[in-house]
């Protein structure tokens, strides 16, 4: 049997995704970048979650889709929640007329 | 997820009456939504606040109505025995935890709709209820979750609606911004706890929060933490996503800003409903999947979350306190004590995790947030008043409402009083109950948690000092501008309800105590236990057998062979 | 007899809910309310104080009939558990609602109920301003008083105990003088941050007693902790153990000292008294030096004494050094006032360190002797925080430079001041000396220095106290001329009402001393000159509460409380020495006893 691609190449290559998400969080101060950054990290979870599901085993009393059915309604979550920021962004992009994260500072202490 | 074997109409509808109460309200959300739209899309902004609130109300009371036949004997009504029942092929509990706790949420919830209209603050009245009434039926399925799944989906769906109406107010930069904030926040914590739960199905194989247990205990589970560094992240990883939802200290950030900024009925959910769900989640993560990574018994310094949270549990009380010494904004005050009373219950859950009786641990958290939830929403109605009638919530707009308003006074004082702590009110028996299941960790344990509860008492001094500012406020000093012109019923309700549970369940503790205890069994109860409703009350339940996880490996192993052949054609199968 | 016990306590608190639900009250009435309950509340606790059986050791009028109780292991501990269960803690008998009194509580029970009556005749025309609140304030206190000196279990005693903060944080704040905000909130932050500290000593010494006793019993039943923490088979817990100030009884002792001594207050924690004594008003000031401070003393011998005594051993130098610290700066402090409020309060500072240096040498006649003194402090303070009362009433000052020669003026309140004053001032014959007088005695056989130096402390004393009597009474007349504008809080009594214009007092403007006056200071100055004169039957009914106390230094591992020994069907093979029958003299303390099982 030739091997298949090994479990660790995914789940470093999701580690990396989220690692990326984050610094984007981190760095960006456009909240349009910002949501793009989260979707970036949600998607990381998914990675791992559909590797997992691919190699792992299901354990007693539990279906053989979870993994899959996870990620899809991870999906969902992350649609939903960029319908939700996008809405906050335009909301706030009305009434500071600036897309930076920085101007928004009427609350502070 | 489960399996789903075809399953016989009779338990199916079984079932879905053991979530009536959730599904009446989501049901509502969207009547109140058409009614609206239908009906008041060109009245006056007040008017439709007060019409829809009312008919938000109802569909309240009747869901309220439901949720109380489910813990007296109905159709409806669920075993209130220390058994942990499931339903939904195990990823909904249906016993005492959920039964009692469903109940305070709705009693919440129904003084939250009450306090609501008292103020004009949006012109979106109706999308206000419908996400409000939402927001509680995800809170409602947070609190019954038993699967990883169904946990975050509920979570994320509470926390979405939360987002939008802290973002509601009219004409007021804060709100938007302290929406904007509180989804930046919200939304990073849950990919961090997205991560760290993909990394938990990873280990365990499976998302049931008992079975991730069993699956823990019998493998790292008994060698703890030590050395495995997969699940050292994905522990770390929930922490910071649960530190987030639940607003402790280094993950406090946003709070300040979105109590503040937030209108009063919108923050004041954000710090009690929501907050309680996510604390009976934490605690159901924590202590029931997690449970074998606490640390070992009755020694918290042993690798495990207990430390970590030990650590933030102190941060959040110190720092929380501290920080509320120097505030001048009330909503903002309130919010810094809220990150303080969060650390004081994450004692609680740490106690829970290494203490030798989790179950008067948990007991203890469910008491103190009940008791905490209705103390903070009566301060928090006392803040709308304010911002309605003076357009600001400064501390110094209560001056003199002793003198002006002596029972909403009294009221206030009794809240302020029991999140001291101070007896004969609710908050001293709610500490007291934390900090001894937090000494009662064992021989070593008692000496290693010592610390942390000689700091909450530290702590609950250094707090007094600024609930003491508000009584300062109220009684010592003159009266000035025009506070408590008039007083709406909206506001009066949620705060003599706060200041009356505050009371009784202080002068008798056993009243809410018992309850608190009867659910922290179950919500506790290890996966020995049947899944399913028991074959007494419900012969047609089913519940995955060995033999159905055989077939699905069977399955699984048939796919992944599948597949295989499919990538590498040339190749002979294994 | 425990239902009559429930009723006083309780009905304090009937009459403070009849009085806030009504605030709109007239003066009159509502003092009149307060009289008729505080009378009440004295003539049940009469009645109980008669009915009180000197001869038995232990609490009296406990209710233990409760059929949800379990019963008692043949080899439990001999107390019942006693009261109404209140709160189900798992297995064992729970947090209770039990009250009873023992002789220790009931002397002190029956001070609250007696000073509460000069209280009310002491704001009878001094309170204008919302009368209702005030004297349902007043009542509110008096019910978290008395419940505290009959708690029975240790976290009732706590919440009575933090209780009494709520409605004296309001007495000082909403009638005090003109910096009351500043004096009710440091008093209230500075009590409240050391009673959390107490709160955690509880805590501690009930799951210490939990997890060592033999039955792992978790209770919280005062009698029943005392017993059990005394003979409790911990290594760690031994007099020997107790060598550092990190053994386990020696920090417990450290977290519940923290609340107590500063209820007392112990020297350096004394801070927020003179603040909180000269802003409060004289209810509030009477209440506060008569009654609130005992509850640290009561506290020390409940606590501190009786369930950590090798930790109590341990510190007994340092804190005998802070008594006697505390009587010298309180007594030189009081020498430089000329604020009479203020001297008194300063002399409080200074007799309670009487108090503590007569607990801490930790024999039998010490703490007899520092009980009494606890009673002569509150009558004698009372009496004259009253006096201060009527005089701040008639000349808006308390400055000794503005007043002289009132003995001419005011006859009859000289003679009332006077007495008090040599009460306090220890003069033989009246009951400062049946206190102060044994303390030094028995701090004489432990260590003499420091019984020099309390006596000095009492010399200073009575010069303080003769000066004020001096400047006050004697001399030319003197009168402050401007004594008739009346302050916003405070306005003369109702019957010179016409001599408000008046700029020049007259004779006729400072009226004798009304009927009320008199009826408050009587009683008090009867008290002072019976407990002078026959103090013996107090002496009876505190001996069998204290010498239990005291056996636990005597001989610390052996002992056990005498009722244990007695109605124990099967006593540790410990107890089989008689040990009550030890240490009666302060000479015979010795606490470097080698435990036998060693």
């Amino acid at each position: 049997m030739v091997p298949d691609i090994p479990l660790a190449w995914f789940l470093l290559f999701a580690d990396a995704t989220f690692a990326v998400g984050l610094f984007g969080v981190l760095t960006r101060r456009n909240p349009i970048a910002l949501l793009m950054a989260i979707e970036i990290m949600l998607n990381a979870a998914n990675l791992n979650l559909l590797a997992f599901w691919r190699y792992g085993t299901p354990a007693v009393g539990d279906g053989p889709l979870t993994g899959v059915v996870f990620a899809v309604i991870v999906i969902t979550i992350a649609a939903a929640e960029v319908a939700v920021g996008i809405a906050l962004v335009l909301l706030c992009y009305r009434r500071w007329k600036t897309a930076d994260v920085d101007r928004y500072d009427t609350l502070s202490g | 997820m489960p399996t789903t074997t075809p399953q016989p109409l009779v338990p199916l509808a079984r079932e879905w009456l053991l979530i009536a109460p959730e599904l009446w309200l989501a049901l509502w959300g969207l009547v109140v939504l058409l009614a609206d739209v239908a009906f008041f899309r060109d009245a006056p902004s007040a008017r439709r606040a007060r019409f829809l609130g009312i008919l938000a109300l109802d569909g309240t009371l009747i869901a309220l109505l439901l949720a109380l036949a489910r813990v007296v004997p109905s159709p409806l009504g669920i075993e209130l025995t220390n058994q942990d029942y499931s339903i939904f092929g195990g990823t909904l509990a249906a016993d005492p935890s959920t039964a009692w706790l469903s109940l305070a949420v709705l009693i919440l919830l129904s003084l939250l709709l009450v306090l609501s209209p008292t103020w004009d603050f949006t012109d979106h009245w109706g999308e206000f209820f419908a996400l409000v009434l939402w927001s509680t039926v995800a809170m409602l399925l947070l609190i019954a979750a038993e699967e990883l799944l169904t946990l975050f989906l509920a979570l994320e769906t509470m926390t979405l609606c939360l987002y939008v109406i802290a973002a509601l107010e009219r004409d007021r930069k804060r709100s938007s911004e302290a929406g904007l904030k509180y989804f930046v926040y919200g939304s990073v914590a849950s990919a961090f706890f997205l991560f760290g739960l993909s990394l938990i199905f990873g280990l365990t194989g499976t998302t049931r929060l008992h079975a991730v247990r069993e699956a823990l205990v019998g493998s790292a589970g008994s060698l703890g933490l030590e050395g495995n560094i997969a699940g050292s992240v994905a522990v770390l990883l929930v922490l910071v996503g649960l530190g987030f939802k639940l607003a402790a200290v280094p993950f406090h950030a946003w709070a300040p800003d979105t109590y503040e900024g937030a209108p009063a009925p919108a923050a004041s959910w954000i710090a009690t409903g929501s907050k309680l769900a996510s604390f009976v989640a934490a605690t159901k993560i924590l202590a029931v999947a997690l449970g074998g990574w606490a640390a070992q018994t009755g020694s918290p310094d042993t690798p495990g979350w207990a430390l970590p949270v030990a650590l933030i549990s102190a941060a959040s009380m110190t720092l929380g306190n501290l920080a509320a010494l120097s505030q001048r904004n009330f909503k903002r005050l309130l919010a810094y004590s809220s990150i303080a009373q969060a650390g004081y219950v994450l004692v609680g859950v740490v106690a829970a995790g290494v203490s030798r009786d989790p179950a008067r641990a948990v007991g203890a958290v469910l008491f103190y947030m009940v008791t905490y939830s209705f103390a903070t929403l009566g301060a928090f109605a006392v803040a709308a008043w304010l911002a309605r009638d003076l357009g600001t919530d400064e501390l110094d707009d209560l001056d003199g409402l002793g003198r002006r308003r002596p029972i909403m006074a009294l009221c206030l004082l009794v809240l302020m009083l029991s999140l001291i702590g101070l007896p004969p009110f609710a908050g001293f028996f709610g500490k007291l109950a934390l900090f001894m299941s937090a000494l009662e960790t064992g021989e070593s344990g008692r000496l290693s948690l010592t610390w942390l509860v000689a700091l909450g008492l530290i702590n609950s001094a250094i707090s007094a000092y600024y609930y003491v500012r508000v009584l300062r406020a109220m009684y010592l000093r003159p009266a000035r501008g025009d506070v408590g012109r008039s007083l709406p019923s909206g506001v009066f309700w949620p705060l003599t309800v706060g200041a009356a549970v505050a009371l009784f369940f202080g002068l008798i503790p056993g009243a809410l105590f018992e309850p608190m205890q009867a659910a922290a069994v179950p919500l506790l109860a290890s996966g020995e236990d049947p899944r399913g409703l028991s074959p007494e009350t419900n012969p047609f339940a089913t519940r995955p057998t060995e033999e159905d996880a055989a077939r699905a490996r069977e399955l699984r192993r048939q796919q992944i062979e599948q597949g295989r052949q499919r990538l590498q054609p040339g190749t002979p199968g294994a | 007899m425990s239902t009559l016990l429930a009723i006083t306590v309780f009905l304090p608190l009937l009459g403070a809910l009849i009085l806030f639900s009504t605030p709109g009250l007239d003066r009159r009435t509502a003092r009149q309310l307060a009289l008729m309950i505080t009378l009440g509340t004295l003539a049940l606790t009469l009645i109980l104080t008669l009915a009180f059986d000197p001869a038995r050791s232990g609490p009296q009028f406990a209710a233990v009939d409760d059929p949800s109780a379990p019963a008692p292991a043949p080899n439990d501990s001999s107390h019942p558990a006693y009261g109404y269960r209140w709160l189900d803690t798992g297995p064992g008998s729970g947090i209770r609602f039990a009250l009873g009194l023992d002789g220790l509580s009931l002397v002190l029970f029956a001070l609250t109920a007696l000073l509460m009556v000069p209280s009310v005749f002491a704001s009878w025309n001094s309170i204008d301003d919302r009368p209702a609140l005030h004297y349902a304030l007043m009542l509110l206190l008096e019910t978290g008083l008395l419940g505290l000196f009959a708690a029975l279990d240790v976290i009732l005693f706590y919440v009575f105990f933090e209780f009494t903060l709520i409605p004296l944080f309001f007495l000082i704040g909403l009638y005090g003088g003109p910096e009351r905000r500043r004096a009710s909130v440091t008093f209230f932050l500075y009590t409240l941050a050391g009673s959390l500290l107490t709160l955690l000593g509880v805590i501690a010494l009930v799951l210490v007693h939990q997890q060592f006793s033999p039955n792992h019993t978790l209770t919280f039943s005062i009698p029943e902790l005392t017993a059990g923490l005394r003979s409790l088979p911990w290594s760690e817990w031994s007099a020997q153990a107790t060598s550092s100030w990190t053994s386990p009884q020696a920090l417990i002792f450290l977290l519940l000292f923290a609340g107590f001594a500063i209820k007392v207050p112990i020297f350096p924690f004394h801070t927020w008294l003179p603040l909180a004594h000269v802003e409060a008003p004289t209810a509030g000031s009477i209440l506060l030096a008569g009654v609130l401070l005992k509850v640290g003393g009561y506290g020390f011998l409940r606590f501190n004494l009786a369930m950590t005594p090798h930790g109590a051993a341990f510190f007994v130098p340092l804190l005998a050094t802070l008594s006697v610290l505390g009587i010298l700066h309180g007594a030189l402090t009081a020498l430089a006032q000329s604020d009479v409020k203020r001297l008194v309060a300063y002399s409080s500072v200074s007799h309670m360190g009487f108090v503590t240096l007569g607990l801490f040498t930790l024999s039998q006649v010490g703490l007899e002797a520092a009980t009494i003194q606890m009673i002569n402090h509150g009558l004698t303070t009372g009496a004259l925080f009253a006096c201060i009362g009527i005089l701040y009433e008639r000349y808006h000052t308390r400055d000794m430079a503005q007043l002289g020669g009132l003995w001419s003026r005011l006859p009859l309140f000289a003679f009332f001041l006077i007495l008090a004053c040599l009460g306090s001032a220890a003069v033989p014959g009246l009951n400062g000396f049946v206190g102060e007088f044994p303390i030094l005695l028995a701090q004489f056989a432990r260590d003499p220095v420091y019984a020099i130096l309390a006596s000095l402390g009492m010399i200073l004393g009575a010069y303080y106290l003769l000066m004020m009597i001096r400047r006050l009474l004697f001399g030319p007349l003197r009168e402050p001329s401007d004594h008739s504008s009346p302050s916003p809080n405070h306005t003369p009594a109702l019957d010179h009402h016409h001599h408000h214009h008046d700029h020049q007092p007259t004779s006729s403007s400072i009226p004798p001393l009304g009927w009320h006056e008199i009826a408050g200071l009587v009683p008090l100055m009867i008290g002072i000159v019976a407990i002078g004169l026959f103090p013996q039957p107090i002496f009876d009914r505190i001996s069998p509460s204290l010498r239990e106390i005291a056996t636990g230094f005597a001989n610390p591992s052996l002992s056990t409380p005498s009722s244990t020994a007695l109605t124990s069907p099967t006593p540790p093979p410990a107890l089989s020495r008689p040990s009550t029958t030890t240490s009666q003299t302060p000479s015979s303390i010795t606490l470097a006893v080698q435990d036998p099982r060693r």
